[in-house]
């Protein structure tokens, strides 16, 4: 009785007390403390994304799947199944379908498997991305200049590189002194008769060759014959190739034309040059 | 042909001048000639090969080639010339790149047939820049690019040719101008 008395009069006395916290509340911090998603890094294809505020209850051991908004629409490409993982422990999965902006995302629908032994406490869910960066990286490329690639008329001796404008210039007169003349015969359908008959009377008159054994072969024009060193008939071709001798003293000398005339009897060529069919030439 | 002996004394002294460009592989070679009268080499002057490379060929694209004929070669051997001739001869392959060498007209030439009776004259004007001429005692056409559009040098350049060829072959020479690039171009491939 003595204690009845008491606690009612404590009870009538007594300083109000805090009102007992409700199941909600209680319910919620229970939930979040065991699941601590503030400040779990989640995982979104290997990226890492962190959930700054509560976003759902669910009993453990509960697979859930969210769909959040975000622009990364490839994350649905393929697989249409990116996973949002957090720990393990927490037992908790979350499949994305779908991103809008980076750094807000709403929970559009939350499938729990077993609804009855799911309680949802609130379906708004604050993600924070990671900022994300890709480093694109380019090696720096050294930037050179090239001396052979200049349009500018190149340097004497600036190397083989360049088309030098300045090519070396040689000298090589007597190389070319050495090379002997050819000289082809003219056509000698295109003689006239008397021509024709004139370098064969030639013949039988300094060769001896009679003219009904005597066969003109080619008529070679402006021959300098005074001055040949060496001379050779090369039938093949119907020319001449011959070699003059240094003209440096010389100030005049005469260009014969000289026809090469067969000898029918042996088949020797000879070479005659006519000797009124001639140009004195100044050499001076 | 009759009998001419004409005399010496009203012959002026001619100096014909020759050039020619030799491309052997990726050699560009270029040399100039003059010869006397009678095609005796008074001067011979020659440039080393000159090799454009594939890069060359790229940077330069159109331009190499007249860029090779006209500045590297053709220019580079006017100004190193003592003997100046009259006038230079070329071959015709050569009309794309004539030019004054030296200071010198160009004619490039190559022998021609025409049938007789086809040319009115000792030659003919077929362009402004080409002709075709007979050479008096030759009875043979040569057909000509100048290096100039002036008629007036033109027809002295053909006077000038109708006067050589009465005591040389005027394109002989020619012939020898190849033969010794070649020899040097073989040389320098044998080295």
């Amino acid at each position: 009785m003595w204690r009845r008395e008491e606690r009612l009069g404590h009870w009538l006395a007594a300083v109000r007390l805090p009102p007992k916290p409700s199941w909600r509340s209680k319910l919620e911090k229970a939930l979040l403390q065991r699941f601590r998603l503030w400040n779990h890094p989640i995982v979104v294809g290997g990226k890492p994304l962190k959930v700054e505020s509560n976003i759902c209850s669910v009993e453990p051991g509960f697979a859930a799947t969210v769909c959040l908004l975000d622009d990364f629409s490839f994350l649905e490409r393929g697989t249409g199944n990116s996973d949002i993982v957090v720990p393990e422990r927490d037992k908790l999965r979350c499949a994305v379908r779908q991103f809008d902006p980076l750094d807000l995302a709403d929970v559009r629908t939350l499938r729990l498997p077993e609804a009855p032994k799911t309680r949802v406490r609130q379906t708004m869910l604050a993600v924070t991305a990671q900022s994300r960066w890709l480093r694109i990286h380019f090696a720096h490329s050294p930037v050179r200049t090239r001396d052979d690639v200049q349009l500018k008329p190149p340097r004497l001796g600036s190397g083989n590189f360049v088309i030098n404008a300045k090519a070396p210039v040689v000298t090589g007169t007597t190389r070319i002194a050495a090379i002997p003349h050819r000289r082809r015969s003219v056509d000698l359908s295109t003689l006239k008769v008397s021509e024709y008959e004139g370098y064969l009377e030639e013949a039988r008159i300094l060769k001896s060759i009679p003219l009904d054994r005597s066969e003109l072969l080619g008529v070679f024009r402006h021959v300098p014959v005074e001055m040949i060193s060496r001379l050779r008939y090369a039938a093949e071709e119907s020319s001449i190739v011959y070699t003059v001798v240094e003209v440096s003293n010389r100030k005049r000398t005469r260009v014969h034309d000289l026809a090469a005339v067969r000898d029918e009897a042996n088949q020797e060529i000879h070479l005659v040059s006519h000797r009124m069919r001639y140009r004195a030439v100044s050499l001076n | 042909m009759t009998i001419q002996d004409r005399p010496v004394v009203n012959q002026l002294l001619k100096r014909v001048g020759y050039f020619s460009h030799l491309q052997m592989d990726e050699k560009h070679m270029g040399a100039i000639l003059v010869t006397n009268q009678i095609g005796v080499p008074l001067e011979f002057k020659y440039t080393e090969p000159v090799v454009a490379t594939r890069l060359h060929k790229i940077l330069y694209g159109p331009i190499l080639e007249r860029y090779l004929h006209e500045t590297v070669i053709r220019d580079r051997l006017g100004r190193e010339i003592h003997t100046a001739p009259d006038y230079f001869i070329a071959p015709y392959d050569e009309k794309e790149f004539l030019g004054s060498v030296a200071d010198r007209e160009m004619v490039a030439i190559q022998k021609c047939s025409l049938p007789p009776g086809e040319l009115s004259g000792s030659f003919s004007r077929i362009r402004e820049r080409e002709a075709v001429v007979e050479l008096e005692d030759e009875s043979i056409f040569l057909r000509l690019a100048f290096s100039t559009p002036d008629e007036s040098i033109q027809r002295k350049i053909i006077t000038w040719l109708q006067e050589i060829a009465r005591t040389m072959d005027v394109l002989e020479p020619l012939d020898r101008i190849t033969s010794a690039l070649a020899s040097i171009c073989g040389e320098g491939k044998r080295g």
